[in-house]
Order: C-alpha cells, then structure tokens, then sequence
C-alpha cells in the first residue's frame, strides 16, 4: 500500500506513540516485544513502489498486504491486527536505508518481505546492529545467503543457486551442451557467474562464456549477436523480467534462439516476462518458481484473499510469493502466541522442521543458523503463452 | 568480421533512433534555448496513451497511432503553456531547465500510477513483420521503416526551416529571440508549435522503439541520456548533426559491447562525448557561439 506523506505521518506517530514514546508503549513493552501493542503487530515493509523495477516488485508487498487484510478481517493473530508499514525505496540502497532507520525509530517488531537484489545488502548491517527480525524478502543473493545473521530468514535461493540446479535438471533431462550466459550486473553477480559455470562443469556441458549487462539496456542486439555467434545449446539469463523479455525478444529477431532451451532464474516464471514474450517462449524456456502457479490448488487461498482485496490483485509469480511469504509470516505470528518478541519469533522459525507454513510455498527447514530455508523450487516451462509445472526440482544450498 | 558489421549495422539503426528523439531537444533548444530532459517521458507516455486507446477501445495500432498524434499536439501545448511559459519572462535559465526536470519526474510519477503495473508491455509495430538477412544479423523490417521514418522526417523539417515562411522565423527567433520580438514576431507563439512538434516526434520516436525495446515506464531513461550524447557530439543546434552524433553512439557503443562488454561501452561513449567537448566544444557540426563585444 503506497501511502500519502499525511498518511505515512499519522502511521509514523502512531508507530512512535505506541513504540516506547507514549505511556501507552510503554506499557505494553513490558508484557511484549517492540511492535507488539494489545491489539496490533507492527512490522514494516520497504520496496520499490516508483523506479526501475516497480512493476514488478509493488505487487510482492501488494500480494503480502491482501494477505494480511484477509488475515486482519477474520479476527487477525491472536486477537492483534497485522499492520504493515510499506515504504519507498525506489530501489536505491540509501532510500531503503532511510526506511529501515524510520522502522527502527518507530520500533516495528520485524522487517518483512520487500524485493530487489539492491537494497538487501545494504539494509541488513543496520537490522544486524539493532537485532531486528528481517524476513522473506524477494531478493536472490549469496551475499544474503551467507551471512551469518541469525534474525535473516529467506525463502528464495541466489540466483546462482537457482541456475544451478536448473542447469544440472535441464542437462539431465535434455542432455549435456554449450552454455551462453547473459548476467544482469547486480550484487553478487560475480558469484553467480561462477555458480553458473561450475554447475555447466559438473552437468559434462561446456560453458562457452557470456556477457554481463547493464539493468535496461537500450539495444541488446550486439549482446545478441555475440550470442549467436557462440552457436549455444543453451542460454542462461539471469536478468529481471523487463530485461529478459527485451533479450529473448531481440533472440527471436535475430534468429538466435538457442538449440535446446532458454533457462532463466524465477523472474521467468512472472506475469510480466510471459505476457510479454508471448509464443516465442513457447517450448523453449524452462524456469524455476519459487511457489506453485497462480492456476494451482494451492495458490487458491492467496486467490481468495486477491478477490477481495481493493483493487483486485492478479495471482502470478509475484504477487503470490508476497502472499505465500506473508502466511509463513502470519504462521510463525501465530505460533509465537500471545508474548509475541523479536526472541520468540526468531525461535519459532529456527524450530522449524519441513514445515509447511504456507500452501504454496515448499516445507520450510531454517536449523539453528541458517539463513535459507528452502531447497525446493517449482520447475516451471512455458507453454502457449501461460505458465505450465514440470514437478519439483533440489536447489542445493 | 561478420560480427563487426552486425554490430555497425545494429548501431546504425539504434543511433537513429538516439538520433530521432534528440531531434525534438534540438527543436526546443533552438526554439527557447532550453535543452529539454523530460523529452524521453514525454515519448513513454504518449506511447502509453496509444497503448491504452488500442486496449481500451480495440482498435489497430494504427488508428490508435492517429489519436495518439492528436493527443501528442495537446499535449506539447498544454506542457509549454501551463509548465513552462507562465512567469517565463522573469524566470531565468536554470529555473526553465528545472522545469522540464520537474515535467520528466511528473511524467514518471503519471506513468508509474496510471499504466506501469504488469510491465514491460508488448507493442505492435506499424510495419510488416519479417527481417532482411545480412550475414549474422537480420535487419528488421521495423528498424527499416525506423530508419525511413527518420529520414522522411529530416527532410520534412529541413524543408519545413529552409523553404518556408514559419521556418525562417523559427530560425531567427533561435537566433536572436529580443529582435525577432522588437520586429513583430509572435515568439510565443512559436514556442507553442514547437512543443508541440516535439511532443508529435517523441511519439513516433517511442511507438518505433516500444515494439524492439517493450513498452515500459523506464523505456526511454538509457534513449534520452544517449540522445542527449548525440545531441551535444552533433553540435546541441545542428538538426543533421544530432542524426551524425546518435549514429556514432550508436555505433560505438554496439561495436565496444561486441568486442568490449556491455558495462565497457558507456565508458567509449561518455568518453567520447567528453573528448569531443573538449577538443571541440561547439561539437562536431555546430558553429562556434560568436558575441560582439
């Protein structure tokens, strides 16, 4: 929910009045965690809503949002409304900064879900210096993954992870070829390169080398004419779906598609990259989602909480992984009971084992420190224009 | 060697349509002497102005295409006359730059609200679908008709400038904007239709690239900063220059991704730019900035 500065100003007072400024607060500290009133749990939310990458990142903390109204509207958490403050980031690291320092002013009990491959990085000392829960954010990064911050809970694999295990599933399944990689220059991507090659290694492909690029490159014909030259089996995209799409466009233009098929990270498996590439994808990429398809059985209490949500928000890729992050959110809420702290949150997701918090999303595993836990993914291809499962495939840590 | 001329060959088409769009910020620069940033948001959102009129009322690209140039001239109007010229004689350059910096963040904010959820966006081309083969690359019949569509262009307004009534006066007001108004010529005016020439370029500039590049908010963001490269390389007042200057970076930047890497070709491009700036500050095709003393 994108708010209006009156808006966010009376959210922020709010927020302050009842985190430890106000009698009220002060109170109720006592009995439970930051955030944590008699009637309200207070988490916050920063995410391009403006910038590059809105279309595609607004409808995660949108998903989530629907879910917790739904939740909210059926008597919330043990008796307590799920209020989520969601912010700007423009997808810039100092502008989500500025939102985690505002959430740690105001005292919120965790920082939950957002998207991006930017910010994360740069927001997760200050949560690390200030012990605040960060969780489920739709960033893909080893920098991430191994972090060792133990309040940092993902249920979305690096991007290198992902290609990893795709690369290995397609190999095995179509057999081993070249590989050409096109590399979306964010951090981490240097790790991600080399994921890619060693999992090409160790299907028996060859890895035949690649390019990495700058996030919405004008013309990416001369990527594509490097590409085509280099005759692959094979085209790994690690891009965002606005890029991609542009890429596997400027493929079919200039007849360069791949012998075999196009894989490509989770932004593949999204509304915007499907709708936008239309047939040429059909029977030539394979994805991988992170939680099951909009069409599924499983995805339809999200759909449920989509239909009443106002406007109406579609099901895709990610939007239901806003929402599928939001009911392990409301599930772990739900188990921590009444004394609800930043603590006991933590140790509920640690005590986790193959839970199956939410219906769309694989059994969730976190340990005692890991920072991932899934290693499940949906292997999804693309036919006739629309989304289609091919099973589960192992995302090794 | 195959791939060296695809990637000239790609450049070329790509610089003129850098080309394309800083044609309009040389217009407008002539015209006011305000070099235009929201140009590229100018050419988003008409762009996305047809896309809705061909969803919302089913029609072909082609009919939409005509209301879209409709609503283009409105809207050069409306930006110049409630943005840019109320207070305009006491405000000074930096204030109008500021100006049309504020108009490309609007436009941004408009776009982003109105129409930018589920982007990127397929756009159909007005030309057939289908490519000439030219060794490694194909020449699409879309990046031809681009190509045409800037060339019927140049010569329209190099007629438009040298053989016509309006055209000169357009010329003088670039020139001398004070004694083209002590002589009688309604600049205002003038202004007017230059906006609203511009707004009608930008969009045939975003409906040939929306097909290629997918019709989105930040279509035009990478467009504008190179066609303000072309600009200024071209000479900032030259109008055939500003087609040589996007030709270049286009050229450049294909060939340096090609053999260089992607990240390296903005390092050729900006170096050139600032090399060219340097060794010849009026660029390459515009003449040096005389004042009598």
């Amino acid at each position: 929910m994108k708010r209006s500065a009156p808006a966010t100003l009376l959210v922020t007072l709010t927020m302050l009045a009842t985190s430890g400024c106000g009698l009220t607060g002060a109170t109720v500290e006592k009995a439970s965690g930051p955030g944590v009133t008699d009637t309200q749990i207070k988490i916050g939310t920063t995410n391009p809503l403006t910038g590059p990458v809105a279309a595609s990142c607004k409808p995660v903390s949108d998903g989530a949002l629907a879910w917790f109204n739904y939740v909210n509207n059926h008597g919330g958490i043990n008796g307590r409304k799920i209020v989520d403050q969601v912010l700007d980031d423009a997808f810039t690291a100092p502008e989500a900064l500025s939102n985690v320092r505002q959430f740690v002013n105001a005292g919120v009990l965790a920082v939950f879900g957002g998207c991006g491959s930017v910010q994360p990085p740069a927001i997760l000392p200050e949560l690390a210096k200030k012990g605040i829960p960060y969780l489920f954010p739709y960033a893909s990064s080893t920098t991430l993954e191994a972090s060792g911050y133990k309040r940092l809970f993902l249920v979305l694999p690096s991007y290198g992870h992902q290609l990893a295990g795709l690369i290995k599933t397609a190999m095995h399944e179509l057999g081993p070829g070249s590989v050409w990689f096109a590399n979306a220059q964010i951090p981490g991507s240097d790790q991600t390169e080399q994921q890619v090659r060693q999992a090409v290694q160790e299907a028996g492909g060859t890895y035949l080398g690649g390019e990495t690029t700058i996030v919405g490159t004008s013309d990416y014909t001369p990527l594509v004419l490097k590409m085509k030259a280099a005759r692959p089996d094979y085209v790994v995209l690690s891009q965002g779906a606005p890029d991609a799409a542009r890429i596997v466009q400027t493929m079919a233009a200039q007849n360069a598609l791949p012998k075999k098929r196009i894989l490509g990270q989770a932004n593949l498996a999204t509304a915007p990259f499907v709708g936008s590439v239309g047939d040429i994808a059909t029977g030539r990429v394979l994805t991988v989602s992170p939680v099951e398809l909009a069409t599924s059985e499983a995805a339809a209490s999200c759909r449920k909480a989509f239909a009443k949500a106002s406007p109406p928000l579609t099901a895709e890729g990610y939007s239901l992984f806003g929402c599928g992050t939001a009911q392990i959110m409301t599930e772990a809420l739900r188990e921590a009971g009444k004394n609800l702290t930043r603590e006991r949150l933590v140790q509920i997701l640690r005590s986790w084992q193959a839970k199956k918090a939410s219906p769309i999303f694989p059994a969730v595993t976190f340990g005692a420190s890991g920072n991932l836990g899934v290693t499940r993914m949906i292997l999804v291809e693309i036919q006739g224009g629309q989304l289609a499962s091919k099973g589960e495939l192992e995302i090794a840590p | 060697m195959e791939l060296f001329a695809g990637a000239v060959i790609s450049g070329i088409t790509v610089g003129i349509l850098y080309g394309l769009l800083g044609f309009p910020i040389v217009l407008l620069y002539k015209c006011t002497g305000v070099a235009n940033f929201a140009q590229g948001n100018i050419a988003t959102f008409l762009t996305f102005v047809v896309f809705v009129t061909m969803r919302s009322a089913g029609l072909r690209i082609l009919p939409a295409l005509g209301i879209g140039l409709a609503s283009a001239a409105v809207t050069g109007a409306v930006l110049y006359l409630v943005g840019l010229r109320v207070n305009a004689d006491s405000a000074d350059h930096v204030n109008m730059l500021m100006r049309t910096l504020a108009l490309y963040l609007l436009l941004a904010g408009v776009i982003n609200v109105r129409w930018s959820r589920g982007e990127p966006f397929a756009f159909p081309t007005v030309f057939p679908q289908g490519a000439l083969h030219a060794g490694l690359i194909n020449i699409s019949y879309q990046a031809i008709g681009a190509t045409g569509v800037a060339g019927v262009l140049a010569v329209l307004f190099w007629l438009f400038f040298k053989r016509t009534a309006m055209g000169v006066l357009f010329l003088a007001t670039a020139e001398r904007r004070d004694i083209a108004q002590l002589l009688g010529v309604d600049t205002r005016r003038l202004t007017t239709i230059a906006w609203v020439m511009a707004a009608v370029v930008s969009l045939l500039v975003g409906v040939l690239v929306a097909p290629t590049n997918l019709l989105a908010a930040n279509m035009m963001d990478l467009f504008l900063l190179y066609s303000f490269t072309a600009v200024i390389l071209g000479g900032l007042t030259s109008l055939p220059g500003v087609f040589a200057g996007g030709v270049i970076v286009g050229v450049v930047g294909n060939v340096v991704t090609v053999y260089a890497g992607d990240d390296s070709s903005n390092i050729a491009i900006f170096g050139l730019l600032l090399l060219v700036l340097v060794v010849r500050p009026s660029g390459l095709f515009g003449g040096p900035s005389l004042q009598r003393v």
